[in-house]
């Protein structure tokens, strides 16, 4: 029973560094212990199906406490075990995403089964916040009670944003946001951490790319009207600029939309050389199947968002040619095989795709961080051991990740990608194009 | 006759002191608890709201979820961009809100039942849309972020602070509502929904009682939507979508047509679940379904059909609620 | 461009017409709407889609099962929730209907998950010129699927026996039952029949919108405009419906804005039905004082 909310570990011995700010009224130990119980009663009593609940609510005695004493810890961690927490589309509109919280739950299962982190296992408390930001707010207050020690690959920009002061507030960590919008990462925010380029970033890597390598001299851009679409849009119309490049079609789409064939019109219509696609997979799918229909050919360059193998299925032969960037190895390299068997290990039943990677790689810097400061797991030793991660290529990722207290991107360099249509396989085009070498309005 | 005032009486304290007690027996259960208070709170002002326009009135609307964006995006614009008082502010969102409902409602003249309910749906699909657009004014998805309160220096940071205040509102609500339809024109509403040709022939403008009443309805939920926004402190396009103007229907339907205390109810039962399922992972929108559906099945009236009223040896016509939502369809006494 | 718009937006709208079909259907003879319409293709859809690519079936045989499917898990949804609730509000059984949505999709995300599968067309997707604008063959079969299926069920209504007793249960559930009529019948009838045909609607959409618990909510809320705009109680109304509306979106996603695409569209629904508020094949109700 992963995913019911109800925790009773014993609390004996966090140095609990959590105070509730609001109104300042300081939530005591012990009553914090008694609560603990009194909720997975309420939560029993009042949710259907929630006799499940009852089971988990036996506190169970501490097992040996004294052998550590050197060991200090922060709230969610003890001897034994970490309790991490995320909060995503489990269900709603973009449930598809919830593919990334399925890939941290099957890396810290592959943690727990190999040993876990200095013999410390991994608890995830999996929420659904349907991508409403009133529920992930609901959600990050539950993550508190449960006494997380930090937050993990919590996704969207608006439920992070909503959330995100709850947590920060109660000294929580938040980790690799499954957003890359820069919105969340500048300016820095000490306890919240990026991990995914961010929009930004590739919208610059490929406009400069496909300038250099492929002489572009026009630009349309077919975006989802939102932050992620916006930002992307933005990236490429300044980076054009820069070479004097025209960004002639600025198409919006929205989530909801079920007809693409007048986007592709609109498209037709300016006839760029080169079509940049922002968009999630289903809509740039349709999108470039409508370019096909309507005998328009341009280049297409994909965000890395939809720059997944998947595209070959949903667009078809529209798909092939096109480029794309990437911050993640390939599906079926080497190098992701633990990914792929802990993953159908943990889920069976849904394909492995480069979103669950995503995930997957969002549990491993976590890990990582955790693993660095050794018995000391307080927030503040955390903090500083994750802003001291350079370089790093220990987890599944093609690009390093790196943080300092005044950089907390992750990943700042990607690389270019084709889609081969005869091999159905994306095809590396190019090496590692850094955030330094592209110049960014970030910062 | 006294011994029923007694029982009102004795009823109304007892509701009374439950609502001044819920925040301090939610507190130790955690913070979740207390913000899923303040939210049904929030909620039972729709709830209300749109049980004044729906249950009371006859007309149905799906554009609620909209009014409490309008309401969330003045409230925050005149406190962030114009530096007003937030007590200035959430009015002036009732206001603003009661405008454009008034607007909305024009073509309820004419509208009624699913041609209604498409107009108004229209609404909670441009607001976001709109306010993507304006990202200038509204700083499109990275939204803004509205403070909490304060009186005087006091900031009502805490979610029991903030509890009172949106008690406060909620009753104030209710106050203006009974009053008002126990007045001409809240009578004038009731008679619309039971038959419009009946009240326009007894001397009712039917019109502009139809848009008044959509306006009345818009307002208190412009308040909702301004105590939201200073609570979460964060306002973005989608924070409201049609999904939760379907939502707000449920509410009122399990809780009880044209019933105040039924509008209440299903606020905080469909509230309460809603965001107590996030911890069911996949499953979460089963149980939302699986409520809602044993709800109206158990209780077709209304969750509020389960006490016993104390004017139940007196049936008043006006307490049966009946939404006409589709055609006029012949009341059929068959078992 | 303008034909061209024109023509991919009527290609659009017989997607929400096929999905209004239904819709409309039910409303006709028990004037509810049902909300959970577009999930129940939905599931009807992945049992189609389960039989192909999981089980290796042929393509009618999937396509049948689906149907026989849908005709079943209709009638069950009718017998099991909505006959209980026939005395109480009609806003009762709409949200019963709301609330089955949810159940609904959360048990597809549960069996199938959220990862969008690409479902085979069961016609040529290739394109084909009309005139100066471009169509594919896939989408014209399904424009004639949806006349198809509007004039079948007209005539039913209009000549068949059932028809009439559909008519009469929708007009006068007493004096229906006093002239023999089976209420639990006809209901069943209707509720299997439009899930059958909402069945035909998913797997039609399915290849162009792509196989995911999610993929007809847009189209769901279309159809429920379309049928509206066409004055919810005619099936030719509801495809002229659909069809209207998939060309003013499309006219208007080219010709002034993309991203206040639905603004534009519902303000001129809002616009037809102020002059209409029956719709525009909508007959005008006689309301009793």
């Amino acid at each position: 029973m992963q995913n019911i909310r109800v925790l009773a570990y014993n609390a004996t011995n966090e140095r609990v560094e959590f105070k509730e700010k609001w109104g300042g009224q300081l939530v005591k130990k012990t009553l914090k212990r008694s609560v603990t119980a009194l909720t997975g009663l309420a939560m029993a009593v009042w949710s259907v199906g929630g006799s499940a609940a009852f089971a988990t609510t036996t506190t169970k005695p501490h097992a040996a406490h004294h052998s550590m004493k050197r060991a200090s810890y922060s709230q969610g961690a003890s001897q034994t075990q970490i309790v991490l927490g995320t909060s995503g589309p489990l269900t709603g509109p973009i449930a598809a995403y919830g593919a990334i919280a399925e890939g941290e739950n099957a890396y810290f299962n592959y943690v727990n089964a190999t040993g876990g982190i200095h013999h410390r296992k991994i608890k995830l408390i999996m929420l659904d916040d349907q991508y409403q930001p009133d529920k992930a707010v609901a959600n990050a207050r539950a993550l508190v009670s449960d006494g997380i020690f930090a937050a993990v690959g919590t996704l969207g920009t608006a439920t992070n944003q909503a959330s995100d002061p709850f947590l920060l507030r109660a000294n929580i960590p938040v980790t690799s946001v499954a957003t890359g919008s820069s919105a969340l990462t500048v300016p820095v925010v000490p306890l919240r951490f990026g991990l995914e380029p961010t929009y930004t970033l590739e919208g610059h890597v490929m406009t400069r790319w496909a300038i250099m390598h492929n002489h572009i001299k026009t630009i349309g851009v077919f975006y989802q009207n939102d932050d992620f679409g916006k930002e992307g849009l933005n990236a490429i119309i300044q980076e054009a600029a820069r070479y004097h490049v025209k960004v002639v079609a600025k198409v919006a789409y929205n989530a909801t939309d079920t007809d693409f064939s007048t986007y592709a019109l609109n498209m037709k219509r300016a006839h760029p050389q080169a079509v940049f696609e922002i968009g999630v997979p289903e809509p740039t799918a349709m999108f470039e199947i409508g370019m096909m229909q309507l005998g328009f050919h341009p280049q297409q360059y994909v965000t890395y968002v939809s720059g997944d193998p998947i595209m070959f299925k949903l667009a078809g032969k529209a798909f092939n040619g096109a480029y794309t960037d990437g911050w993640l190895p390939l599906l079926n390299s080497q190098k992701t095989a633990t990914f792929r068997a802990w993953f159908k290990k943990t889920y069976p039943n849904t394909p492995p795709t480069l979103l669950a990677l995503s995930g997957w790689v969002d549990a491993q810097v976590v890990a990582h961080g955790l693993a660095m400061c050794g018995n000391t797991l307080t927030t503040t030793n955390f903090i500083k051991q994750m802003n001291s991660i350079k370089n790093w290529m220990g987890a599944d990722t093609s690009s390093p990740v790196t943080y300092t207290p005044a950089n907390h991107f992750g990943i700042d360099a990607m690389y270019m990608l084709q889609a081969n249509g005869k091999t159905q396989q994306l095809v590396p085009k190019s090496g590692l194009i850094f955030y330094h070498q592209v110049g960014s309005s970030l910062n | 006759m006294t011994s029923e005032r007694n029982l009102r009486m004795a009823r109304l304290l007892v509701v009374a002191l439950a609502a001044l007690a819920a925040p301090f027996v939610v507190m130790p259960l955690g913070s979740q608890m207390s913000y899923i208070l303040d939210m049904s709170v929030i909620f039972c002002i729709v709830a209300v709201a749109l049980n004044l326009l729906t249950g009371f009135s006859g007309q149905v609307s799906l554009g609620h979820a909209a009014f409490l964006m309008v309401g969330e995006y003045v409230s925050s614009l005149l406190t962030l961009n114009l530096n007003w008082s937030f007590w200035i502010a959430l009015p002036l969102s009732a206001v603003v809100t009661g405008i454009l409902g008034f607007l909305i409602g024009l073509p309820a003249v004419r509208l009624s039942g699913n041609f209604l309910a498409v107009a108004t749906m229209g609404f909670s699909f441009a607001v976001p849309e709109l306010a993507l657009k304006w990202s200038g004014l509204t700083n499109g998805s990275s939204g803004l972020m509205p403070l909490r309160p304060a009186l005087g220096s006091y900031v009502l940071g805490s979610d029991q602070a903030y509890y009172f205040l949106i008690l406060a509102c909620l009753v104030v609500q209710i106050i203006v509502i009974k009053n008002l339809l126990k007045s001409r024109t809240g009578r004038a509403f009731q008679a619309i929904r039971d038959s419009e040709i009946a009240a326009q022939s007894s001397g009712v403008r039917v019109g502009y009682n139809k848009a008044l009443v959509f306006s009345i309805s818009a307002g208190f939920t412009g308040i909702a939507g301004s105590l939201y926004a200073h609570y979460i402190n964060f306002v973005s396009p989608n924070d409201f979508t049609v999904q939760d103007s379907f939502l707000f229907l449920a509410m009122i339907v399990v809780g009880g047509l044209a019933s105040i205390p039924g509008s209440i109810l299903g606020a905080i039962v469909i509230n309460t679940i809603n965001q107590l399922s996030s911890s069911f992972g996949q499953y979460s929108i089963i149980l939302v379904g699986a409520v809602m559906v044993l709800a109206v099945l158990l209780f077709p009236k209304g969750l509020v059909s389960l006490r016993v009223p104390p004017h139940a040896r007196k049936p008043r016509h006006s307490s049966r609620g009946s939404a006409r939502v589709t055609r006029e369809v012949e009341s059929p006494d068959v078992p | 461009m303008l034909w061209q718009t024109i023509l991919s937006g009527l290609a659009v709208g017989s997607l929400y017409a096929l999905s209004a079909i239904g819709l409309v259907l039910i409303f006709k003879t028990s004037n509810i709407v049902n909300f959970a319409q577009g999930q129940m293709a939905m599931l009807s859809t992945f049992v189609a889609f389960q039989m192909l690519t999981r089980w290796g079936f042929p393509y009618w045989l999937a396509a049948l099962a689906s149907l026989v499917f849908a005709l079943v898990f209709g009638f069950f949804v009718y017998i099991v929730f909505l006959s209980r609730l026939k005395r109480a509000e009609v806003l009762s059984q709409i949200i019963l209907t709301l609330g089955l949505y949810l159940v609904f999709r959360g048990v597809a995300g549960v069996l199938w998950g959220n990862v969008p599968f690409t479902m085979p067309a069961a016609v040529s997707t290739n394109t084909v010129h009309i005139g100066s604008a471009v169509v594919t063959w896939y989408q014209l079969f399904i424009m004639i699927v949806t006349l198809l299926l509007m004039l079948v069920f007209y005539a039913m209504f209009r000549y068949t026996k059932t028809g009439l007793a559909m008519r009469a249960v929708s007009q006068n559930q007493q004096a229906a039952r006093l002239m023999g009529v089976s209420l639990t019948r006809i209901y069943g009838a209707t509720w299997a029949v439009s899930t059958a045909l909402g069945a035909i609607a998913g797997l039609l959409i399915a290849p162009i919108l792509f196989l995911s618990p999610s993929f007809m909510d847009s189209v769901a809320v279309k159809a429920f405009a379309a049928a509206v705009l066409g004055g919810f109680s005619s099936l030719p109304g509801a495809v002229l419906g659909g069809l209207v509306l998939g060309v003013m979106e499309s006219v208007f996603g080219f010709y002034i804005s993309t991203d206040l695409k639905s603004t534009f569209v519902f303000l001129l629904i809002i616009g037809i039905l102020y002059v209409r508020p029956q719709g525009l094949f909508g007959t005008r109700e006689v309301k009793k004082v």
